[in-house]
């Protein structure tokens, strides 16, 4: 693109010059050469600088090379990667790293779904220091990588739905999670079920107690290998569910918990669209809690999504066709300098396919926004 | 979407009381006794706004679309479609019945349809034999139109047809158009195609060209009228004086004055192409935002659409609505400012690949027209924030009033 403005802006000077000896165009009038030769030159001296609010998609660590032509052609030049045992190597994190970077692609972000929502880490049943030291074994795998983020959950007994379907605009299905109907938690093949997921009912101070012991592992393997850790709220973001307290589903509670790790290397993955979900009960809406971590630059990946309504009954929805304007969280984001990725994700379903592209034009549009008005 | 808003503080408000009484929820921590007050809810209000927005975001659907192209259509939000049906499709039953079926599929309203076989047709044009029976067609089309109750078509005066030079590629080797007038270079409308130095066997003159043009509006606008349908003129791409012996009339801001004005009619107007007059530079008379100001003002902006190239002619490349030297933002601002009423389309969509599937966790399926997808989205986006923008603060309108001179 910028070789393509260089190249106008030459032709137009050129166009310019013929114009002046009054050999090309017939009915001139608008907006004079000089304004828009003046308007080439400004975009030469200022080219468009690439944004830091930088926009991925999360494919698998094999995606085809013309899958990835295709994200540049949206305008994506970074992805977030998860991959699961036996892929756990250091080999493997080193040549996706590899892979993507041959088709011009950053991977800002890989995960490990064996070492997220980990119930043995949360609630401290058996097996855990073997955990702790997988997520460890991840976390070196990504420094020799050269990979400088993922994002963590702590969610004792995983992401919760309801099993009903919901439908949105358009009778998209998207998914949708009611407190007072049947639900469920969920974490790869592990399903949680109400009353108690876990057999009983755990304090939220054993929570507290367990966050401390896993921060006091991780983070000083974080800190030697260039690694940084995003923890995503609790999805939904209730206090308790099944038995199971969620501590990452307050603003008070997001600030304790920082407080504990005390690392620049610990700080948010912060989903809107989960946090949304909480409505006034969080302590503080999106856009207080970009303001507040974002300032203190904590926050290292947005994921970028929409809902209908708060709880009790929550319903997925489009990023434009939601309770939140979008609008605001994006401007949050660059009011704190966001330097980091945003994930448009959980998009509802669409006929006949892919439901990626809308969403994508339509973040990218609202980034570009915001950048565009930073400018002025 | 209104629906779920109402039905949100409707179950909100249930839920709250069934709390009250202490008797619903199991695994269920209890709600805060007092809800706090709601601060970020500004999104709600303002989206009402975009939903009641006059700048409606369209496709151009096939005649014969799916079901599920229907319901993609309507899960963008997009709620009209355009349709481009040829002659043997063009009549007033089937043009009800898509009105019908569209409606039925995807709650899709039908803003315009066009007979293809009757636009840039050369025998109107230039005045060859059986131009009255074409023009007759075209009436014909009018009154199909009229009683199919589709209110809008675009109409383009191009004899020589819509001229390009091979495809090139614009952001990581997405296919577009391009157009270089001092290269390789071909017209082409329908099955016909069109080269120089003669496209059309000989040099035409201005002066015949507008005769010809007066010639078939004064005989369509009546129809139009009485038939309650609008007729939309769009820029001649390229928008050059003169193109292999034959004269653009549609080419230059004077070229549209002139033309409407021999319409002289409140039902003959512009469907704007932004990518079109963007290849003209400041070659025009005005460039886009000019046209939008004077010729929205008087309310003679029927249709816009929307693409981007990389710099004007002699030689231009199709970009991603992105990624061109032309603001769509704000060409959105300036519809916003002439309050434009009608639809807005993506067009000229440099496209994307389409093989394979997106994959991942929470990943996508086999791609689904992603091109068409993402730039609604993009164009979406940029007209809810001038639906938005206009809202919160009118947009100061920096042009005096142009006197009507329409007969109404």
């Amino acid at each position: 693109m910028s070789d393509n403005r260089r190249d106008f802006i030459k032709k137009t000077a050129a166009l310019a010059a013929a114009v002046s000896v009054g050999s090309v165009g017939s009915a001139m009038a608008g907006s004079s050469e000089p304004e828009l030769r003046e308007r080439m030159e400004a975009l030469l001296a200022h080219p468009p600088k690439k944004s830091t609010i930088r926009i991925i998609m999360q494919p698998n660590a094999r995606i085809s090379k013309s899958q990835l032509t295709w994200y540049k052609q949206m305008g994506i030049d970074d992805v977030t990667v998860w991959i699961d045992p036996p892929n756990d190597t250091a080999e493997f994190y080193i040549a996706t790293k590899k892979y993507f970077a041959e088709a011009g692609i950053n991977v800002y972000c890989m995960g490990n779904g064996a070492v997220h929502n980990q119930d043995k880490i949360v609630l401290n049943l058996p097996g855990r220091d073997a955990k702790i030291e997988e997520y460890k074994k991840h976390l070196r795998n990504m420094g020799k990588a050269g990979i400088g983020y993922t994002t963590y959950a702590h969610m004792g007994n995983g992401i919760w739905d309801s099993p009903a379907g919901a439908t949105t605009r358009g009778g998209a299905a998207a998914r949708n999670f009611n407190q007072y109907g049947p639900n469920n938690g969920r974490w790869n093949n592990l399903r949680f079920y109400p009353p108690l997921s876990h057999g009983r009912e755990y304090a939220e101070e054993e929570l507290w107690e367990n966050w401390k012991h896993f921060m006091r592992e991780v983070v000083p393997v974080a800190e030697e290998n260039n690694v940084r850790i995003g923890v995503h709220p609790d999805d939904p973001p209730i206090p308790k569910l099944a038995g199971v307290p969620r501590i990452f589903s307050h603003f008070e509670r997001y600030k304790k918990a920082m407080d504990i790790a005390n690392s620049p290397n610990v700080g948010l993955c912060l989903c809107v669209g989960s946090w949304m979900e909480g409505g006034d009960t969080v302590g503080t809406d999106a856009v207080g809690m970009i303001e507040h971590f974002g300032a203190q630059k904590k926050i290292f990946k947005i994921h970028f999504r929409n809902i209908e309504m708060p709880i009790p009954h929550f319903i997925e929805t489009f990023v434009d066709s939601g309770y939140t304007n979008m609008y605001t969280i994006m401007k949050a984001l660059k009011k704190v300098n966001f330097d980091g990725v945003l994930f448009p994700d959980h998009v509802p379903n669409m006929a006949g396919g892919n439901a990626w592209p809308f969403s994508v034009g339509y973040v990218k549009a609202l980034r570009d926004r915001v950048e565009a008005e930073a400018l002025v | 979407m209104k629906e779920n808003r109402r039905d949100f503080i409707r179950k909100t408000g249930v839920s709250l009381a069934a709390m009250s009484v202490g008797g619903v929820g199991s695994a269920v921590a209890a709600p805060p006794e007092k809800p706090a007050p709601r601060k970020n809810l500004s999104g709600d209000a303002l989206q009402e706004v975009a939903i009641k927005s006059t700048i409606r975001i369209a496709v151009q659907a096939p005649v014969e679309a799916t079901a599920t192209q229907m319901s993609f259509y309507q899960q963008m939000g997009v709620n009209h479609v355009t349709l481009w049906p040829d002659e043997t499709k063009a009549n007033a039953d089937n043009l009800a019945e898509k009105k019908k079926a569209f409606f039925a599929g995807g709650s899709l309203q039908v803003y315009g349809a066009n007979n293809i076989s009757l636009l840039n047709d050369e025998k109107i044009i230039l005045n060859l034999p059986g131009r009255d029976d074409r023009i007759e067609l075209y009436k014909q089309f009018l009154r199909d139109l009229g009683k199919a109750g589709i209110t809008y078509t675009t109409y383009s005066h191009s004899a020589n047809g819509v001229w390009n030079s091979a495809n090139t590629t614009t952001r990581s080797e997405a296919v577009a158009r391009s157009l270089d007038l001092n290269g390789d270079k071909t017209g082409q409308w329908g099955d016909k195609k069109y080269t120089g130095p003669l496209s059309n066997g000989r040099e035409y003159t201005t002066k015949e060209m507008w005769d010809n043009f007066e010639y078939f509006i004064k005989a369509v606008a009546p129809v139009a009228e009485q038939n309650n349908v609008r007729i939309g003129i769009l820029p001649d791409d390229p928008p050059v004086p003169v193109l292999a012996g034959v004269p653009r009339l549609f080419s230059s801001f004077e070229g549209y004055k002139h033309g409407l004005e021999l319409a002289k009619s409140p039902n003959v107007g512009v469907c704007l192409s932004v990518g079109t007059w963007a290849q003209g530079g400041n070659k025009l008379g005005k460039d886009v935002f000019g046209m939008i100001d004077y010729f929205g003002s008087q309310k003679k902006l029927f249709k816009v659409r929307i693409s981007n190239i990389d710099q004007p002619l002699p030689h231009y490349q199709g970009t991603f609505v992105d990624n061109g030297y032309i603001d769509i933002y704000k060409v959105m601002k300036a519809l916003k400012a002439v309050n434009f009423d009608g639809v807005v389309i993506a067009e000229n969509i440099p496209q994307m690949i389409t093989a394979g599937g997106g994959g991942g966790r929470g990943g996508a399926n086999t791609a689904y027209d992603p091109s068409l997808a993402w730039t609604v989205g993009y164009i979406k986006c940029l007209r809810d924030r001038a639906e938005e923008e206009a809202a919160i603060q009118p947009i100061a309108v920096n042009h005096k009033p142009v006197k009507k001179s329409n007969k109404s």
